[in-house]
């Protein structure tokens, strides 16, 4: 099990530092000039060559890259090529907002799609089962910028049940929180709900079918005990490893239901960022998003070390 | 062999036919799909960029089956003129991703070792970063446009060929037939595209089937955010965006784009069910 973390930890640095990499290229990668496309053509060469010097554009790829590692490892993002404004302090205010909305989606997602899928392959083959199979397809299917659209239309416009648009902090007020987030986080939900109910469905499908499970029912243990004791903990394990993949699919999400709700979380800087070419901001939303899905796949290896006793018990 | 191969075809139809009126349907929407997009130069009623604007954020009528927008543009020709750029995009990418994943991972299942390592290592690292979020930043490198959105989304879909040809290379290469063609001396390369290749194949379709889905609703989604493609041209994406101003006057301008998303994307993804079940029924809940 020590072995197991240790190789998690230094698979998941390597990643990050793979990242990094990548964030830190985007700059490099534009074709031109990235200063002279950022402060357009009016700007003078004198401009450009200060504004190089000021964002240390100027020294070689190495060096900027590690000093823009140094400084974030101690805080600092940096600043806006734009508008000067502190980077740190823009993802201080937006991560908080874009994890309030993830995060519950992906307990949200998780559980009913476990039971989902739990219940279809239990229930296989029956109307339930089919129906939550078409459900799911269709959250598969649908793309998450138009049921947000259509959730404003029916559920604000017709029935009244939510507000339009916005955002409000839970720490300012829980149940305003509650009434403007529902609907995002249901939207964003609705793919990692897909994807684990389909998943669920098909490893306990796969797992009645063992022998075990024959003989358990053969002896005349209850079925339910059956499915509990004998199929479950079995079948459930290898979706804990989904869980980390969903953290990726769920940021996504959220950078799409920020855009449609005017929510101004990461996924809004990052928008905005690519819009007005404030490389930065882009680098940083990246970094910090990736880091974001980084520590979640890790989490959920180090848990799924913790249950699956092939792990647990093996002290290497 | 030919023998077989013929006696096996059909049986693969009827199974794949055989789940149902869901999976006829959806091969009648992914055909009408293309032959709408092939052909949509002719069959668009209207301009889909002509601006009119005594006829702004109309509804439904004979003139135009679908209304049109708050330009005054047939909503049924932009959504034709959508459709070109949703099958233009999704099979470019799709293609590019196939041909670049494909050999990537063949390289690495085959050789194993440092390379596989390595390979393997880079593509935790692409699937590290939210999918949309790589390809925004491809795109935005890029500088968008349809050249750039095809390169953005392949190579989000590259890691999903890399990752499904390595694990089957992997247990593939330890078979008799290779072992034989190393011995007698064959080319790597040989190796890798006459022998391991085809023995992939079915897989790859299935992947290669649903991939197209998936690139649509990327480019769609990239659409909407406005750093795909850019009005004046047509795609469901920005319709949506530009329907979304207008959405308490008329809500069927956000509407119909998205239908259309759905229809071809879930019809993409019963047919890679369908061909999943019958041409490789061992892969069933594993795509």
């Amino acid at each position: 099990m020590f072995g197991y973390f240790l190789k998690r930890i230094l698979v998941s640095l390597l990643t990050l530092i793979l990242v990094s990499i990548f964030a830190f290229s985007i700059i490099h990668l534009l074709p031109g000039d990235p200063v002279k496309l950022a402060l357009g053509e009016a700007a003078t060469e004198e401009k450009i060559a200060q504004t190089k010097e000021e964002f240390g554009l100027d020294k070689p790829q190495a060096v900027q890259y590690i000093n823009w590692v140094r400084n974030i490892l101690k805080g600092d993002f940096g600043r806006s090529i734009l508008t000067r404004e502190r980077i740190t302090d823009l993802l201080k205010t937006r991560l908080p907002i874009t994890l309030s909305l993830s995060i519950p989606a992906l307990f949200i997602g998780v559980l009913t799609g476990v039971f989902a899928g739990v219940v279809s392959a239990v229930k296989r083959g029956t109307l339930l089962d089919n129906s939550l199979a078409f459900f799911a397809n269709f959250c598969l299917g649908v793309p998450q910028f138009w049921i947000a659209i259509m959730g404003v239309y029916v559920l604000s416009r017709e029935l009244h049940l939510i507000p339009l648009q916005g955002y409000v902090s839970p720490s300012e007020s829980f149940s305003g929180f509650v009434s403007h987030a529902i609907w995002p986080v249901i939207c964003i939900s609705l793919s990692a709900f897909a994807v684990l109910a389909r998943q669920t469905r098909s490893n306990v499908l796969e797992v009645i079918q063992q022998d075990y499970v024959r003989t358990a029912r053969a002896n005349g243990i209850a079925e339910r005990s059956v499915i509990t004791k004998h199929t479950l903990k079995n079948a459930l394990i290898p979706v804990v490893t989904l869980i980390g993949m969903q953290m990726r699919v769920l940021v996504g999400g959220s950078i799409i239901v920020e855009s449609v709700f005017n929510i101004s979380g990461l996924g809004n800087l990052l928008v905005r960022g690519i819009n007005s070419r404030d490389y930065f901001i882009v680098e940083a939303c990246v970094l910090v998003i990736s880091i974001v899905t980084v520590l979640a796949n890790f989490m959920v290896d180090i848990a799924y070390g913790f249950l699956d006793p092939r792990i647990r018990k093996s002290w290497r | 062999m030919a023998n077989k191969a013929k006696r096996r075809r059909p049986e693969a139809l009827n199974v794949f036919f055989g789940r149902g009126i869901l999976v006829k349907l959806c091969v009648g929407i992914l055909a009408a799909f293309f032959v709408i997009s092939i052909f949509g130069s002719w069959l668009t009623p209207y301009e889909p960029t002509a601006i009119d604007t005594s006829n702004t954020l109309q509804g439904p009528s004979l003139a135009h089956p679908f209304g049109t927008d708050a330009l005054g543009r047939d909503v049924m020709s932009r959504l034709i003129s959508g459709a070109q750029v949703s099958l233009l995009t999704s099979v470019l990418s799709g293609t590019l991703a196939a041909i670049i994943g494909i050999t990537i991972g063949l390289i690495a299942g085959y050789f194993g070792g440092v390379i596989n390592t390595v390979i393997m290592r880079l593509v935790d690292m692409v699937l590290s970063i939210p999918a949309l979020v790589f390809a925004m930043v491809i795109a935005f490198i890029l500088g968008g446009g349809v050249p750039s959105i095809v390169v953005a989304i392949g190579f989000t879909l590259i890691p999903t060929y890399v990752r499904m040809v390595n694990g089957l290379v992997a247990g593939l290469r330890e078979n008799d037939y290779i072992v034989a063609a190393q011995i007698i001396g064959q080319k790597n390369r040989r190796i890798l595209f006459k022998h391991l290749f085809p023995n992939c194949f079915p897989s790859l379709i299935v992947l290669y089937t649903m991939n197209l889905g998936t690139a649509i609703m990327m480019e769609a989604t990239l659409s909407y955010l406005g750093i795909g493609i850019k009005a004046p041209q047509a795609t469901w994406g920005n319709m949506v965006s530009e329907g979304y101003d207008y959405l308490l006057l008329n809500p069927w301008l956000c509407f119909v784009p998205g239908v259309m998303v759905i229809l071809v994307v879930i019809a993409f993804n019963v047919v890679g069910d369908g061909l999943r079940d019958s041409l490789d029924p061992r892969l069933r809940g594993k795509l």
